[in-house]
């Protein structure tokens, strides 16, 4: 399976990397949206955590109901090995494009 | 202190309250633990507290120890936890809290609450209905918990436009990502018929 990331993915990775061991749907979104400056919805947060789950690059365990939630659990996410090698990876490439290396000098 | 009393709200979750009047023992660490991190000393029994969801909830009062004007602070711990009465010979006695109830219970900490401050019920449902097993429980926490925060800072009208505006997304990005699935797997059926000989 490929480790390529998308933008999305890659803002989920950062977040939960930024965050540690608070790292639940909530605080997730919340830096997501900060790291992003766009308004990140919920549902697009959960659903990119499952597939970085599938894909092995996040592990997830449920903590205990709270009344502010109205009773039900949180969901922490912590990142993989394989997940931090991806982040890395994408922020290699990217930095690989801003120094121009592999380019072609300009003339 | 009285008028500091008269300023408490009831938290937006809380769906009904029952003025208990016994005492109950609680955890020495639960009672340490919230001491340490704020300045709120004697802990007193206000009610006995349903949430949404029936999760059942012992709400304790906490007197602030410097100032006047600061407000009491409310904490809830689990009901089921908390035991009326240790037995004599209880290993567990030394680590146990009593709590008296309050001695004067004001009938202000017994409001029921203003259904405005609630979620929306509907959105609750779509998402419900929408969202897959594994996730919807703690997505539907999630917006909950952003909801009464946002609600608090910015008023319930602005946070149930949130609310909605998390819904639809949310529920949209569900059923389009049903639709790939879908899609996909029709194309994969549309290949093997064609690669599949004699069908």
């Amino acid at each position: 399976m490929t480790n390529e990331l998308g933008k999305f993915e890659e803002a989920v990775l950062s977040a939960i990397i930024h965050l540690g061991e608070n790292a639940y749907g909530v605080t997730i979104r919340q830096k997501v949206s900060e790291l992003t400056k766009k308004d990140a919805v919920i549902g697009a947060v959960y659903t990119t955590l499952s597939r970085l789950e599938q894909k092995k690059m996040v592990k997830s365990k449920m903590g205990e109901p709270t009344p502010e939630r109205g009773g039900r659990r949180k969901k922490y996410y912590t990142i993989t090995n394989s997940g931090r090698e991806a982040v890395i990876a994408a922020s290699q490439r990217a930095q690989r494009l801003w120094t121009g290396d592999g380019l072609p000098e300009a003339v | 202190m009285g008028d500091s009393k008269s300023k408490r709200k009831r938290r937006p979750w809380h769906t009904s309250a029952e003025d208990l009047q016994t005492s109950c023992y609680v955890p020495l660490h639960f009672i340490e633990k919230y001491e340490k991190r704020t300045s709120h000393v004697e802990p007193q029994i206000l009610s006995a507290e349903s949430v949404v969801g029936n999760v059942k909830y012992l709400a304790i009062s906490w007197i602030p120890n410097y100032k006047d004007d600061v407000e009491p602070q409310l904490s809830l711990f689990d009901f089921n936890q908390a035991v009326s009465e240790p037995a004599k010979n209880s290993s567990r006695k030394g680590t146990l809290k009593k709590l008296e109830p309050e001695s004067k219970p004001s009938a202000l900490h017994f409001l029921p609450i203003d259904s405005s401050q609630k979620a929306p019920q509907i959105c609750e449902m779509a998402l419900l209905f929408f969202l897959t097993k594994e996730n919807r429980d703690s997505l539907i926490g999630d917006i909950e918990e952003e909801f009464f925060g946002i609600a608090e800072k910015y008023g319930v009208r602005f946070a149930k436009a949130w609310y909605w505006k998390q819904t639809v997304c949310s529920c949209f990005n569900a059923i389009w990502n049903r639709l790939l699935v879908l899609a996909g797997a029709t194309a994969l059926w549309k290949l093997m018929g064609r690669l599949w000989p004699g069908s």
